[in-house]
């Protein structure tokens, strides 16, 4: 009923490789905008929670030719052939027909995985702990976002908390559309480079619509014709080249050495 | 016909309802409830209900002093954005609302007792008698007094002064690594010792910058620099403003001076020099002699960059002017070596254009004519003589090694530290004094020593102070008050005094206040009171005042300030094969205050973004040289101490360099019970000068 009375959207974003610095606000942005805990004592890289998280990748050449670029990677809202929605056992991933976006419903999830094991991008996380600040530091938190239990997987979601924000107050305002303005997410609003770009790729009008039809736009792992809806720019061609890479791999394994 | 159940009907009947039950919504409803309730606990955290409302302020975090919004609920707030269209908030200032809930937070004085496991908690009262004990002391010629300031010119900063002024020999000297402290080094340039200096950072379409973190906010030069804006950047190591900048010139540590006469050399000897601008320096000769002695070969061998690439950067310096030239403070590691600092900051001078330096037009003090105890460098302290030293870390902190101010302190020194948290500076104390934090009372931000025209925001309280804070201007009051020292006036706390400085500012009817939802700044003249001002600036305002009238006297000295034989200091033998460059590394926000958000442990410790604390990186090729087998664990060797690291490889180190990360330790990032009390920046061992950008070490497996 109600997708047939607003435009159906299909909202995702480019993020400009050339000009992100690394300098994480995006990811502590979107820490406090969706209540995403604090570190537990005993979390590490690997049983961290960080719906966003910037992969530094280096060209893997040496000093001084050596040059790194910073990947922001959060849940890349796959279009087709979602393969967190096709292997949920609990229907807890459903992709937003409205808006596109690839929810996840963390009252549903029953912790098995599965979703984690199909995402082709490493972009879920598992709640390993119970979520937990300092005491007090409770009334900093997000009304607008529920807190999620230890067991469950969680994700980004592109600010849906804004998404709703924004269409209550169209509709608070007698709209049926949502004014672009009004809906953009934490990661975008915090980026001090203005390296992301957010909006519907359907609406020709929108700059991210512009943007991921640039040139040197390309999508991660675009081969397995998952159509995802987070886009990268970069003119430089290594980086391009590294679309169809393991980064998270290449930069662990260049780590050890 | 009768009807008989039997055993068998029984098991069928049993047998079915397991199997039409399982195929019925029912387990998966159960399985759905079980989630949902085991996702409701009471210890789960729940979000404040509540009004929402915004509230705007100023971010007292740095000294960029950016406008911030706060969404709040109640009277909370809950996200901080930067306000009316500024530049959007660093990671430390989007989480700035979470300090003072941080659990390092303390409420009621401390007493560290040397060798205890635990601080204990102390009355206010015996922390002003120790004090003022300590103050008597050293008025009686037992030592010096020394306040530490991590903020210089803010109404506290003038009231230890004020109260410093009836101590001999007190002075009050700026927290080693503040931002801006690199350029005090343009005292030796100028002729006119009485001013004040700076650089003029306005409308340059080149900068070179020396280790600057220019592209994370240093120095406002976004603002001054409007536009594409060319950055070469000279580092060691490829820091996020060198992989931004246009131009990357991975000089060798501690050469970074040689390379500044080296392109001196270039720019003089193909004329690249104005005449108009030889004129204007006093020494143009001795100087000319000096620069002559680093040819291009000679400098590129020291620095171990390419002699085309030092000639190209110099002829595009003069070519694509107006140039600045900045050596500012390397996050963690402070400023370059002074004589570096002197002949980075000489070329300036020498491009003669938008670097020129300029008079830095004083910042109105909160009162006139009154007596002061004078400001003073750090290193010109004499080794031991420091009896009583005051870290006012009230308004930040500053990463920097121990051993810097340990050498100054005599041998039985109190040292007492105001700040709002037990950690960072502070844990180096004998007492803290607890202060409220960002958000929590009145914080000035005035302009850094980065900034010609002086400037002033006001941090204003979004939360009420919690109960057991100190206010530094009350506690200034209770240690004169002790010590039965007049002070004067009825000032009372940082409010009033600061109150008073608006109050001078609007009767003097100077500069303007840019507001953050005006585009256009309002003219003090055009207030009709004090108390307008005030308000504009605790709404996220920024007071600009006018800057100094040009100088058409000031002539420079470029050889006089260089002093030190740079040749000589580059080219000392290292100690041993073994021996490698130790390079401080860390993010800028992370070295501006004692604690961050916990949530910036998605950083540190659950992505690779940022270096976890106690870490070091090395190339592996430098590895295979020191033949290190284990690449995992090492320990690092320094004439400030050994300490255990976690070693990672990484091609983008500079070989012979190993690069030590100077981030937020466990304290600071929440978590005390963990945390190892040695900060790995204490490894450190400063230089004469006070610099400890770069310093030999060795790495040992194990």
């Amino acid at each position: 009923m109600e997708s047939a009375e607003t435009t159906l959207a299909r909202y995702g974003m480019v993020i400009d490789l050339d000009r992100c610095n690394g300098c994480g606000a995006c990811a502590t942005a979107c820490a406090v905008e969706n209540n995403v805990p604090p570190a537990n004592t005993s979390a590490t890289e690997r049983t961290g929670l960080t719906w966003l998280r910037v992969q530094r990748v280096s060209n893997g050449r040496q000093f001084p030719q050596n040059r790194a670029v910073y990947i922001p990677i959060s849940c890349q809202q796959c279009g087709e052939h979602t393969p967190c929605v096709s292997v949920c056992p609990q229907n807890a991933v459903d992709v937003n027909p409205e808006t596109g976006v690839v929810s996840q419903v963390p009252a549903r999830c029953l912790g098995c995985r599965y979703c984690m094991a199909a995402c082709p991008f490493h972009a879920r996380y598992f709640n390993w702990f119970d979520p937990k600040w300092p005491d007090g530091m409770e009334a900093t938190l997000n009304p607008d976002v529920s807190i999620r239990m230890r067991g469950v997987v969680e994700k980004c979601n592109f600010c849906h908390g804004r998404w709703q924000a924004a269409k209550a107050k169209a509709a608070a305002n007698g709209a049926r559309d949502i004014d672009p303005a009004d809906y953009v997410p934490a990661c975008v609003d915090a980026c001090p480079e203005k390296a992301i770009t957010f909006g519907n790729l359907d609406d020709p009008r929108s700059d991210a619509a512009r943007a991921s039809k640039s040139a040197n736009a390309f999508r991660f792992l675009e081969k397995l014709g998952t159509d995802p809806k987070v886009y990268y720019r970069s003119d430089r061609a290594w980086v391009r080249r590294l679309a169809d890479a393991d980064v998270t791999a290449r930069e662990s394994e260049a780590s050890r050495g | 016909m009768r009807f008989e159940v039997t055993r068998r009907d029984v098991m069928r009947f049993a047998g079915g309802a397991a199997i039409g039950a399982a195929l019925s919504p029912m387990p998966w409803t159960l399985t759905d409830d079980l989630a949902i309730w085991t996702q409701n606990w009471r210890w789960i955290p729940r979000p404040s209900k509540g009004e929402r409302s915004t509230a705007t302020t100023a971010c007292a975090l740095c000294a960029a002093a950016c406008p911030l919004e706060a969404n709040c609920v109640g009277k909370s707030p809950i996200a901080l954005r930067a306000a009316g269209g500024a530049q959007p908030l660093c990671s430390l200032g989007l989480t700035g609302h979470h300090l003072p809930w941080h659990p390092a937070r303390i409420t009621r004085p401390q007493r560290i007792e040397r060798g205890a496991a635990r601080p204990a908690s102390v009355s206010i009262e015996a922390v002003v008698r120790e004090t003022a004990r300590a103050m008597a002391a050293a008025r009686s010629g037992s030592g010096s007094v020394v306040v530490l300031d991590s903020r210089p010119d803010r109404s506290g900063s003038w009231a230890w002064q004020r109260l410093l002024a009836s101590i001999e020999g007190a002075v009050v000297v700026a927290t080693p690594g503040t931002e801006g402290s690199s350029l005090d080094a343009l005292d030796a340039l100028s002729s006119d010792a009485t001013r004040l200096t700076t650089l003029d950072l306005a409308g340059a379409r080149t900068i070179l910058s020396f280790g600057a973190p220019v592209a994370e906010g240093w120095g406002r030069l976004s603002e001054c620099c409007p536009g594409d804006v060319t950055l070469v950047q000279v580092e060691p190591m490829r820091s996020r403003s060198a992989e931004l900048s246009d131009h990357w010139l991975p000089a060798r540590p501690g050469t970074e001076g040689v390379l500044a006469l080296g392109i001196a050399n270039t720019l003089i000897s193909a004329s690249l020099v104005p005449s108009s601008v030889t004129e204007s320096i006093a020494d143009f000769a001795a100087y000319t002699d000096i620069v002559a002695r680093f040819p291009l070969a000679r400098v590129a061998a020291i620095t171990g960059l390419a002699a085309d690439d030092i000639a190209l950067t110099a002829r595009e310096l003069a070519a694509n002017g107006p140039t600045v030239v900045v050596a500012g403070e390397q996050p963690g590691g402070g400023p370059l070596r002074r004589s570096d600092r002197v002949a980075i900051l000489g070329l300036n001078a020498l491009l003669g254009s938008a670097g020129r330096i300029v008079d830095r037009a004083e910042l109105l003090s909160p009162r006139a004519g009154e007596p002061l105890a004078p400001v003073a460098r750090l290193e010109s302290l004499p080794g031991r003589s420091v009896a009583l030293l005051v870290i006012d870390a009230s308004a930040g902190d500053v990463a920097f090694p121990w051993h810097v101010v340990d050498r100054k302190l005599a041998s039985s020194a109190l040292v007492v530290a105001l700040s709002p948290y037990l950690a960072g500076t502070a844990r180096h104390a004998d007492f803290v004094v607890p202060t409220a934090p960002f958000l929590e009372a009145i914080h000035e931000i005035p302009s850094s020593r980065t900034e010609a025209a002086p400037a002033l925001s006001i941090s204003a309280p979004l939360l009420p102070a919690r109960e057991g804070a100190i206010d530094p201007v009350a506690f200034v009051r209770m240690l004169a008050s002790a010590g039965q020292i007049d002070l004067g006036g009825d000032w009372s706390s940082t409010e009033s005094l600061a109150r008073e400085r608006v109050a001078r500012i609007h009767a003097a009817a100077i500069g303007s206040v840019a507001q953050p939802s005006e585009s256009a700044s309002l003219p003090v003249a055009s207030l009709a009171s004090a108390d307008e001002l005030w308000d504009a600036l605790a709404k996220g305002g920024r007071w600009t005042g006018d800057r100094a009238a040009a100088n058409p006297e000031r002539r420079v000295e470029l050889a006089a300030g260089l002093g030190v034989d740079l040749t000589r200091e580059v080219g000392a033998a290292q100690a041993s094969d073994r021996t490698l460059k130790l390079v401080p590394r860390a993010a800028r926000e992370t070295t501006l205050t004692a604690v961050v958000s916990p949530v910036l442990s998605k950083l540190y410790r659950e992505s690779q973004l940022r270096r976890s604390p106690g870490s070091a990186t090395l190339s592996p090729r430098t590895a295979a040289a020191l033949g290190l087998r284990n690449v995992r664990a090492a320990r690092i060797l320094t004439a400030g101490g050994s300490a255990h690291v976690s070693l990672s490889l990484d091609e983008g180190v500079m070989a012979g360099v190993v690069e030590l990360t100077v981030a937020p330790d466990l304290i600071a990032l929440g978590d005390a019970a963990r945390a190892d009390h040695r900060m790995a920046i204490d490894l450190l061992t400063p230089a004469a000068d006070g610099s400890w950008s770069s310093i030999d070490a060795e790495l040992v497996e194990g």
